[in-house]
């Protein structure tokens, strides 16, 4: 690219060919050496290299390292599987309260995290800091409906006990009482059969319960044990 | 060492290393063109003490352009571009300032040529006739460019260049009297 050509005429002129003056020479140098471009800024400190290397490295290690093992999210899951399996009621009464807890644990502005958390999360949270009215009912010892205060009306009566009676929930106790309450009073009214259908159907649908064979001994085991 | 493998670069890998802060590559760049384009600017305008100036000016707008340098063109053809730049800058001043400059060699400055002084003297004096675009065009063929680099230098297109040349040689000849 810097050959020299000759001139069109393949002849050059006679013109006079000045050398450029040591002095100005050392000047212009002199000026190039004080004003040469900087260097790139990585050459001059080339431990800069090794310094952001390092720090990768730690960073990787801490990412990667297993210091703090978190329970797998399938994990949870699976938790909540079984759970809601064991206890149905307890996530109706979960999934019907409302959560309260969840904000009061954020701080006004921060909703955009509590949204950010998974369902799971928010369930799991709220189990643990407050635990709800069908959690700690769960955790107590449930007494069952035909229990030691029904054993002489149950023997009296000739009922099968091998069988370890089903926990019924009080609930589910307050609901049988009252329907067999329903069911005497109509027996009382003179609408036998239709006490006596209404009985079996009650027995058809709690098949877990411990309930004897006609609606009379169920009404007389009920008002003995009602009995003080 | 480091200067002879300078010595067998390009002018642009040379350029581009003295971006990078190595000015030992500028130094081999420096003397690779240096007398070249002093002459060139000595032909423009035969006065010492302003070539030096304008030589100056030209390798300082070099060396401050030297970090936004991309060899995209030949640095010949840049380097040369500068030069012709601030000698028409040059020129421009002086016709404002309306100061007549003699285009004969000062007597006391070695021309450093293998011809006569006699005859180099005469070429200068014709070469100060002609108009300055013919002049630059003739000066620029001279110092080894092609028609297209002589266009990229001026900044015309390269009929106009030919054209240029061919009435600078015919004028050059008829001062001259046929003596080329």
């Amino acid at each position: 690219m810097s050959e020299h050509r000759q001139s069109g005429r393949g002849k050059k002129l006679p013109l006079p060919s000045p050398r450029s003056p040591l002095q100005l020479d050392e000047k212009i140098l002199a000026h190039a050496r004080t004003h040469a471009p900087r260097k790139p800024s990585g050459m001059q400190h080339p431990w800069i290299a090794g310094l952001a290397t390092t720090g990768v490295i730690v960073l990787a290690l801490f990412i990667t390292a297993p210091w703090q093992p978190a329970p797998p999210l399938s994990g949870v899951a699976n938790q909540a599987t079984d759970t809601d399996a064991m206890y149905p009621m307890a996530k109706r009464a979960t999934a019907e309260k409302p959560a309260p807890a969840a904000k009061r644990a954020d701080p006004p502005g921060m909703e955009s995290s509590s949204m950010e958390m998974s369902g799971m999360q928010m369930y799991e949270m709220e189990t643990r800091e407050q635990p709800s009215m069908a959690d700690e009912a769960f955790t107590q010892p449930v007494p069952p409906v035909l229990g030691a205060a029904a054993a002489p009306a149950i023997k009296e009566l000739n009922l099968d006990t091998t069988t370890p009676p089903e926990p019924v929930f009080p609930q589910a106790e307050l609901q049988l009482e009252q329907q067999l309450q329903r069911l005497g009073i109509m027996l009382q009214d003179g609408d036998e059969a239709r006490a006596r259908a209404g009985y079996q159907a009650l027995r058809a649908s709690c098949a877990d319960c411990t309930l004897p064979e006609t609606l009379e001994q169920a009404l007389a085991a009920y008002s003995r044990l009602d009995a003080p | 060492m480091l200067r002879l493998i300078h010595r067998l670069k390009s002018d642009e890998a040379l350029m581009l290393a003295y971006q990078r802060g190595d000015s030992t590559a500028f130094d081999c760049l420096y003397h690779r063109h240096k007398d070249g384009l002093f002459a060139f600017l000595y032909r423009s305008c035969p006065r010492q003490a302003v070539v030096e100036e304008l030589a100056q000016d030209a390798w300082v707008a070099v060396i401050n352009a030297a970090a936004r340098y991309q060899p995209q063109a030949s640095f010949r053809t840049w380097l040369y571009q500068i030069a012709r730049n601030r000698l028409v800058d040059f020129w421009r001043a002086r016709d404002n300032a309306h100061q007549p400059l003699d285009t004969a060699p000062e007597p006391n400055f070695d021309p450093g040529a293998d011809s006569g002084p006699d005859i180099q003297q005469r070429l200068m004096v014709a070469m100060g006739e002609l108009a300055v675009e013919q002049r630059t065009a003739l000066l620029l063929q001279e110092q080894g460019f092609s028609l297209g680099e002589i266009a990229e230098i001026t900044g015309d297109g390269k009929e106009t260049v030919k054209s240029r040349l061919r009435y600078a040689r015919k004028q050059l000849l008829q001062q001259l009297g046929g003596e080329e």
